[in-house]
């Protein structure tokens, strides 16, 4: 079953464009001279309006994922499976043909928006560099058309801004100019990489209601990369949770975060302090390293439903449920 | 940013005032005497103590100094022994040839270095990589007056693509100026440059890993921008602290290379005051050397100021 | 408060130049109980901790450690009240000496400090370490990073108890960890806690965290305590606006007219903390009061107290 038509459009009824779709992407790295899978099987979708999370917990491959859509790898990587933007075969295209979509199809907010902004460059010239190579803007018009954006994301004095240094700016308002960067050429998905990681709760609450009036307004597809599941609930439609490079299970928001099918999205909720006191339940164990995944289900290892079934590596299947890759899910048995 | 050019001038100061007091000191205290050079075996006393005294040398060390140092204030630094006429004029002479040598052996040193860590940095690990790299460590390796040889050998005598030795002066005619310096300041510039190629290569490296080439990237710059304007900017700039300890390892080896091409230079000039016992011009030219050297440092941090904002905001 | 404090401070100020990273901070912390810090990034938590551990000297105020006058130790009894004070810090990588056998890692403070008769009986007591942070006792003869980063600070864990401290100071400690690994050590540190009776400041910018660990809370902003008390009266009804706010920026939290910030702007720069109220700049409420005069302490009951005019009202 194609990852597309797994759950209803949050506009149920209506047909809403499919902007990424990404079927079994697995990345390989040269490791050692071999080549170590870092993800395998990642497959899910993206529609326009929508906000879908990519979750998992640190080294699971959610950087890598982001990166292969980008066509931004690391150097020797190998990339396999499908993946479509704006239905489009991307994989095969030449390098200067897929470098040509960053920026005007897709556009990136990194998490440390002090590092991803270049630190002698004047921020004015950052923006006009990507508004005039993407749109072909004139120097002047690109330098009219960055203040509007600066503008839009809530930057006082946009002008004296353009003039300035990374450096210069705080860690909210650098991540303001990093979003409105992204957005700079109107691209049809935006990929963002734990956006408010980096950022105090006072302001990642700024600048999450931020991305989510630039959604809205610019009516982008949008990865959300995150750990934090309640940022997940809060801020996506739908959410794909990774666990060492795999899609385990894929889902609206609302059921990722509160009544999981996956024992590892269980394990992740109960692990997370919540107002309540009772004792936090840990998942035994670490997460394996690359390179030594087990055989079969990847978690069996650490997980409490674990049969000896679980030595076959379950398949990423849905219906009547959402997508899970287990062979024992939560709430009602499989047939 | 003026503040910080000030700070930078203080700082300058000692680098000037240290050498000077060292070399005021290392001279009377070796052993001859100028008097007795100039006037000969057959002096007498009494002549020998006149002379002394002309030239100030019967005063205790500190006033000497004193006195050495209002000379330097009011642009009088005493006439040469040797040449019997003022140390002001006769240093002009030889000057010109030492600051345009050590320039043009900068620059070369600078464009040779850069373009090559370029080079081999986007071609990491490669044989490109591994042979810029194996010529760095030659280069690094080699002494200055051994490669002035092998290029007087070279292009000189065998290919005769350049004169053998001698000084044109530009006045003279810019081609035959390129030519006639061309030789001596690679030979003088090579080692650095290959320290700075070696540098270069390394900043590259990390600079290519940082997060804002991936955002220039994904900006969807070409790779060309992405290298040639977002990376080279941010990697130069640790060759430039090579470049200013550069220049005053060329200003020191513009000696050995004067004397290998035959050049009128400051270097050849002071190794003759020296050994001539010539006080006055071996302190003038000591305290040229460590002005233009002052002069190329200041340059440096402001090269660094325009090239590194977080400076000049410091 | 019922039981006696372990750790009292007074006037707590420091400043680096003309940072005034902690200013007028009254701590009081009582013995065997968890007491948190919590604060946006600059709030000068850190620096509470290494004063209260007296690795930087204070510009002026009082600690106190039980009868104890910190301030006026010096040399050798410094050295010996280090024992009783211990230090969990973020970076397990960082704070474990990374050429030492996590053995050795585990038996020096105790030879630093005379503890165990010989060689062999601080080993034993750093196995028996271990196996109470849920590591083998083959860990003694491996290095730091042969270890995850759970297992590291399992291992900086271990190091702490090793002296028997009396107080452990734990900065952000779980704050680069996996949720799933932050469990673990959450766990693993409130049994230590419960077992040893140590008394803990503890000191994390996650609320859901701080709420989990502590009984007493502390809220700092620029160098300031703006309000305080027992968890249940600081979670369930904060009296400071900046608590408020704090609270009600938790992801998930609810929102008002579909936005989640509550504050506009962000943490001024310690170099030019506000006149007045620190926290006026940003503040929803803030009135003409509270831009010339520094707001006092209200006791609002149960030991909850919040610096705020509006208190007044
Ligand atoms: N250049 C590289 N060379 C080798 N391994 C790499 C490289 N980049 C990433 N990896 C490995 O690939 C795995 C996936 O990394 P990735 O950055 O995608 O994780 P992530 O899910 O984004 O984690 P985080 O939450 O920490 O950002 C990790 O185990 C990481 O160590
Ligand atoms: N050694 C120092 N020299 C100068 N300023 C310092 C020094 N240490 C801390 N500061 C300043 O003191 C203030 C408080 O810093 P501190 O590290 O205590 O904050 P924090 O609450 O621990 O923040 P974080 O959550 O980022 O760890 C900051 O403005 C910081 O820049
Ligand atoms: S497949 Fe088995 S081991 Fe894997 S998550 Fe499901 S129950 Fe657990
Ligand atoms: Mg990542
Ligand atoms: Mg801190």
């Amino acid at each position: 079953m194609s990852p597309l038509d797994m759950t209803a459009a949050p506009g149920a009824g209506t047909e809403t464009k499919v902007v990424l779709e990404a079927e079994n992407l697995g990345v390989a790295l040269p490791i050692d001279g071999k080549y170590v899978p870092i993800t395998t099987d990642v497959s899910f979708s993206v529609r326009r309006g929508e906000a879908v999370a990519l979750v998992g917990e640190s080294g699971c491959g959610k950087s890598m994922t982001a990166s292969a859509i980008m066509g931004l790898p690391p150097r020797g990587a190998k990339v396999t499976g499908r993946l479509r933007i704006n239905g489009r075969d991307v994989l095969d295209l030449s390098p200067k043909r897929r470098r040509a979509l960053c920026g005007s199809e897709i556009g990136f907010i990194f998490q440390e928006p002090m590092t991803a902004l270049h630190p002698t460059l004047r921020i004015g010239r950052q923006m006009t560099d990507t508004l005039c190579h993407n749109l072909g803007l004139s120097r002047s018009a690109a330098m009219t058309r960055a203040a509007e954006l600066l503008d839009l994301v809530g930057i006082p004095r946009p002008k004296d801004i353009l003039k300035g240094y990374v450096h210069q700016l705080s860690g909210g308002m650098r991540q303001r100019v990093m979003i409105a960067l992204a957005l700079s050429c109107d691209p049809s998905l935006v990929i963002a990489d734990e956006p408010t990681t980096a950022l105090d709760v006072t302001i990642q609450a700024q600048v999450l209601d931020l991305m989510e009036k630039m959604r809205r307004e610019f009516d982008v597809a949008m990865l959300f990369i995150t750990h934090d599941l309640e940022v997940v609930g809060d801020f996506c439609d739908r959410a794909v949770v990774m666990y060492a490079g795999d899609v385990v299970e894929t889902a609206t928001a609302a059921e990722v975060t509160r009544a999981p099918h996956h024992p590892y999205t269980r394990g992740l909720i109960d692990a997370v302090p919540g107002t309540g006191l009772e004792r936090l339940v840990p998942i035994g164990g670490s997460v394996p390293q690359i390179g030594a995944w087990p055989e079969g289900c990847r978690f069996a290892p650490r997980c409490s439903r674990a049969t000896e079934k679980c030595a076959i590596r379950p398949p990423l299947e849905g219906a009547p449920m959402p997508d899970v890759r287990c062979w024992h899910p939560l709430t009602e048995e499989r047939t | 940013m003026l503040r910080y050019l000030a700070k930078r001038f203080l700082l300058i100061l000692p680098t000037i005032f240290v050498p000077l007091i060292m070399v005021f000191l290392l001279l009377r205290l070796a052993p001859g005497d100028p008097a007795g050079m100039m006037l000969g075996d057959q002096a007498t006393a009494d002549q020998l103590a006149a002379l002394r005294a002309e030239l100030g040398l019967d005063q205790p060390l500190p006033v000497q100094f004193l006195l050495w140092l209002k000379g330097i204030f009011t642009l009088d630094l005493g006439n040469s022994i040797f040449f019997r006429e003022p140390v002001m004029e006769v240093i002009p002479r030889y000057a010109g040839v030492t600051i345009l040598l050590t320039l043009v052996a900068l620059t070369l040193a600078i464009v040779i270095g850069v373009v090559m860590g370029v080079i081999s940095a986007l071609n990491r690990n490669n044989p490109v990589d591994r042979g810029v790299v194996t010529s760095a460590v030659l280069g690094i390796s080699l002494p200055e007056f051994w490669f002035a040889l092998l290029l007087i050998f070279l292009f000189s005598v065998t290919l005769r693509w350049f004169p053998v030795s001698g000084w044109t002066p530009p006045s003279a005619g810019l081609i035959a100026f390129g030519a006639s310096i061309f030789l001596p300041a690679l030979a003088l510039g090579i080692r650095q440059s290959a320290l700075m190629t070696r540098m270069m290569r390394s900043s590259m490296l990390d600079v290519m890993d940082e997060p804002y080439i991936t955002t220039a990237r994904a900006q969807g710059l070409p790779e060309r921008k992405v290298i040639g304007s977002y990376a080279m900017r941010t990697a130069s700039i640790p060759v430039l602290t090579v470049a200013g300890l550069a220049a005053g390892y060329m200003l020191g080896g513009a000696v050995a290379i004067e004397i290998v091409f035959a050049l009128p230079g400051l270097g050849r000039m002071l190794v003759e005051a020296v050994a001539r016992r010539d006080y006055p011009l071996v302190e003038g030219g000591v305290l040229t050397i460590s002005l233009v050297l002052a002069v190329l440092n200041l340059v440096i941090d402001l090269l660094y100021a325009v090239l590194d904002p977080r400076i000049r905001y410091q | 408060m019922s039981a006696p404090a372990l750790l009292e401070t007074k006037g707590l100020t420091k400043s680096f130049g003309n940072v005034k990273a902690v200013r007028d901070v009254d701590l009081s912390i009582p013995r065997g109980s968890t007491f948190g810090l919590v604060g946006e990034s600059g709030s000068g938590k850190s620096t509470v901790a290494r004063l209260v551990l007296r690795l930087i000297e204070p510009t002026s105020g009082e600690i106190r450690f039980g009868e104890t006058d910190l301030r006026a130790l010096k040399g050798d009894k410094l050295r010996r009240q280090r024992r009783k004070m211990q230090m969990i810090f973020q970076d397990p990588f960082g704070s474990l000496n990374l050429r030492m056998t996590v053995g050795e890692t585990l038996t020096e403070p105790q030879s630093v400090h005379g503890l165990g008769r010989n060689d062999a009986e601080r080993r034993a007591r750093g196995e028996a370490l271990l196996a109470e942070v849920g590591l083998p006792a083959a860990a003694m003869d491996r290095f730091p990073h042969e270890f995850s980063g759970g297992q590291r600070q399992r291992i900086a864990i271990a190091r702490a108890l090793a002296t028997e401290p009396e107080l452990i100071v734990a900065d952000e400690p779980v704050s680069a960890l996996d949720v799933s690994v932050q469990a673990q050590i959450l766990n693993l540190m409130r049994d230590m806690q419960a077992e040893h009776g140590t008394t803990m400041l503890f000191i994390s910018h996650d609320l859901r965290v701080v709420q989990y660990m502590c009984d007493q809370i502390a809220v700092m902003y620029l160098g300031e305590i703006m309000e305080r008390g027992p968890r249940h009266r600081i979670y369930e009804m904060p009296q400071h606006p900046y608590t408020q706010a704090l609270l009600s920026s938790v992801p998930g939290s609810p929102k008002e007219d579909g936005k989640r910030a509550k504050l506009k702007g962000e943490i001024p720069s310690a170099h030019s903390v506000p006149s007045g109220c620190a926290f006026r700049t940003r503040c929803p409420h803030a009135f003409d009061r509270c831009k010339v005069e520094v707001p006092v302490m209200h006791q609002l009951g149960e030991g909850q107290e919040a610096a705020c005019h509006l208190l007044d009202r």
